[in-house]
């Protein structure tokens, strides 16, 4: 079963994924999972390890490995169904309309290439010959997420993992797509590093308008960071909400509100992180009716049996939960 | 916290150099430049630090897979980069493990992830054949990856990243080694996994003679596990203190900056209290390699290499700012 969107406005957005699923063999590990992105918005992407984060955005933009297929639902990039698109087509898309910055930066680089070679690479299969020679276009992109420009002649081996990570992003910005798709760019970067090159990104997406999917464990980061927030758990998405709504403890689902809880308080904030108990749910053999029902303190006999739809519950936010009366306040997680 | 008694493992003036070509005058990056800390038996030791300030080079030379320039790497007081060979015994493996950063790379694509850990058990005695799958099972959900049957049997490329990260760390677990360097373990795991590894590391602590190296860029993973942390820039260690000293009152400058960047609520537009720029590791200048960045720096600084001070007991700092307790 699928759950469709009910705000309906693809058309205004730069990105529209309505319905998609993704199939492992017998595994739907992303089940009926929509969201829209607006130019120069930034979607921030959360969900429990394995619940399908990364398959969702490879599937949206073609860039799932065997044996991960689409088995159903829509794509659509500036109007362009992504879904329908062929190898020819999707080449023509990926780095130029497009770039993600996948997880895991080590694998993603080709490892007998040095750093200057994977910008050459992406230049020319764009046709794109930059002003000023490509070495001096990657070491200005280089530089901008603070590397020193003599690792453009260095192999990815030679260089840390926030270093490799960094490549990544910069070769995601090389061609300064509309939209740019980060999946956990900042797991191998400092406190540091990682500010220097989040004031960069949105300096850059003030001045270009590129739009970005970010996704991060950091919950703390996207409530700053992004304009709204879409949580998957199990496959699913069980809410999606304007980051501001989020902040102002406006968050809904009980999974939502468990994330929430288990961040650690900010200085002089009087409150105990709360881990969310039990075992992370497994899209090879999910739970029935809600996902989440076997480690929710407010499920109630539905919930085993029936999946929740996704509900409009306010301006630009959904959720997916039987128990949340809309227009009420929310359960507390944790309470009865 | 930290029990008395020789350490478990001491790093002393390690320096360990890539040469990178170049003409006509080959250049050297020196990647760890005079490290040393102590880590006490049953203690867990944080190295946090700038990217590229060589945390993962110092955990590949403990575990023998980097070979270093000087300095010694005492494992009960052996120096083990004299005793051990290249990428080391079986017997140093067996009582040293690392956990890679990138799991992507660090898994054996060939194997389902219980296959090693099996291995393990059953090497060490500590599993029979037909104990050993129930074992395996009991490994992989202490690291959350449930249901443990169905995940004992996939094969790494069927794993999430997170997914991934747990499988290595269940992987050197099961060894049972007197000392886990664990590089980056829980990077890519939600806060709430997070916490049950970080409680799988403090047991091991409590244990008393196990100790843990945890590499991470979490200064609150740090703060909730670590004994001591080192802080590392360019290849130097800045502070080595008592994790609570060190995370709470930092006296280094690059430490307070960390803190700082660690606060949400700044606002991400906002520029950090530090000039901006990257150290230059390839040709070090005599001075403080935090100098370009520091907001405090004076022409000594940039002169004169600063001394290591002791500012409180067993709280070390290197800054011409510090002053001795
Ligand atoms: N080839 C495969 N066969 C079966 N299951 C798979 C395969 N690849 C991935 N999975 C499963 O699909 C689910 C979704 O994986 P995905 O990588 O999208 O998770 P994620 O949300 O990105 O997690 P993380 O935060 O850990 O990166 C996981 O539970 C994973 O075990
Ligand atoms: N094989 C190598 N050849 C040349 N230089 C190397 C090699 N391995 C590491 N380096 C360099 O050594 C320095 C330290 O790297 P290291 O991986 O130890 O950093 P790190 O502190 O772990 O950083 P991160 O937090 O980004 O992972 C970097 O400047 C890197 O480029
Ligand atoms: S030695 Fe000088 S430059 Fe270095 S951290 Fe201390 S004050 Fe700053
Ligand atoms: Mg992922
Ligand atoms: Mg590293």
């Amino acid at each position: 079963m699928t759950e469709r969107d009910p705000r309906g406005d693809p058309a205004s957005a730069l990105l529209a994924v309505d319905a998609l699923s993704v199939d492992y063999g017998p595994v739907r590990a992303v089940d009926g999972v929509s969201f829209t992105v607006r130019r120069g918005q930034t979607l921030g992407l959360v969900g429990e390890s394995g619940s399908g984060k990364s398959t969702a955005v490879l599937g949206a933009l073609r860039l799932l490995p065997a044996p991960g297929v689409v088995t159903g639902g829509s794509v659509r990039l500036a109007g362009a169904e992504l879904l329908d698109l062929d190898a020819a087509g999707l080449r023509n898309i990926w780095g130029a309309q497009v770039a993600l910055v996948p997880q895991g930066a080590l694998s993603s680089l080709n490892p007998v290439l040095r750093v200057l070679d994977h910008f050459a690479e992406t230049f020319t299969a764009h046709g794109v010959k930059p002003e000023g020679g490509v070495r001096a276009c990657a070491a200005a992109l280089l530089s901008r997420v603070g590397l020193d420009p003599v690792h453009l002649d260095s192999y990815p081996h030679a260089l840390s993992g926030g270093m490799r990570q960094r490549v990544t992003i910069a070769l995601g910005l090389a061609l300064n797509p509309p939209l740019l798709v980060l999946d956990e760019p900042t797991t191998a970067l400092d406190v540091v590093v990682e500010r220097d090159i989040l004031r960069q990104l949105l300096a850059a997406q003030d001045a270009s308008g590129f739009a970005m999917v970010f996704i991060t464990h950091d919950v703390a980061l996207l409530l700053e960071l992004a304009s709204a927030i879409a949580v998957m758990y199990a496959g699913r998405l069980v809410e999606r909400a304007p980051s501001e709504v989020l902040a102002a403890d406006g968050a809904l689902h009980p999974y939502t509100r468990g994330l929430l809880a288990a961040l650690p308080p900010s200085p002089g904030e009087a409150r105990l992180p709360v881990s969310i108990p039990g075992h992370a749910a497994s899209v090879a053999d999910p739970p029935s009716g809600c996902r989440f029902h076997p480690r929710c303190a407010s499920a109630i006999d539905r919930c085993r049996t029936e999946a929740p739809a996704l509900r409009v519950a306010g301006p630009d936010h959904v959720v997916a939960c039987h128990v949340v009366e809309l227009g009420v306040s929310s359960p507390k997680p944790g309470a009865p | 916290m930290t029990p008395n008694g020789p350490p478990l493992l001491s790093v002393e003036h390690l320096h360990i150099a890539f040469p990178l070509g170049g003409w006509p005058k080959r250049r050297t990056l020196h990647a760890v430049r005079d490290v040393s800390f102590n880590v006490a038996r049953g203690s867990i030791v944080a190295l946090v630090g700038e990217s590229g300030s060589g945390k993962s080079t110092i955990g590949r030379a403990i575990a023998r897979l980097q070979a270093a320039r000087s300095g010694a790497i005492r494992l009960d007081g052996v120096d083990v980069l004299q005793t051990e060979p290249r990428a080391a015994s079986i017997a140093y493996r067996r009582r040293v493990q690392l956990i890679f950063q990138d799991p992507f790379a660090s898994l054996n694509p060939v194997h389902p992830i219980g296959h090693p850990i099996a291995r393990a058990l059953l090497l060490q005695d500590r599993a029979t054949p037909q104990t050993v799958a129930a074992q395996v099972e009991r490994v992989l959900e202490s690291v959350g990856l449930t249901p443990a049957a169905d995940m004992a049997a996939r094969f790494p490329y069927a794993l999430s990243g997170g997914q991934r990260q747990r499988a290595a760390i269940a992987r050197a677990l099961a060894v049972e080694p007197d000392l886990i360097v664990a590089d980056e373990p829980t990077s890519m795991l939600d806060v709430s996994i997070r916490m049950d590894v970080l409680a799988l590391f403090r047991r091991i602590r409590d244990e008393g003679s196990r100790s843990v190296v945890l590499i991470t860029h979490d200064l609150a993973s740090a703060r909730i596990v670590a004994d001591r942390v080192v802080v590392l820039y360019a290849g130097q260690v800045m502070e080595d203190g008592p994790a609570e000293s060190v995370l709470s009152h930092p006296q280094h400058p690059y430490s307070q900056l960390l803190a700082a960047a660690a606060q949400r609520g700044g606002g991400l537009r906002e520029p950090l209290p530090a000039h901006p720029g990257a150290p230059e590791v390839i040709d070090p200048g005599p001075g403080c390699p935090f100098a370009p960045r520091c907001l405090k720096a004076t022409a000594t600084c940039q002169s004169t290499p600063p001394p290591t001070v002791s500012v409180r007991s067993d709280h070390l700092v290197r800054c011409h700012l510090a002053e001795s307790a």
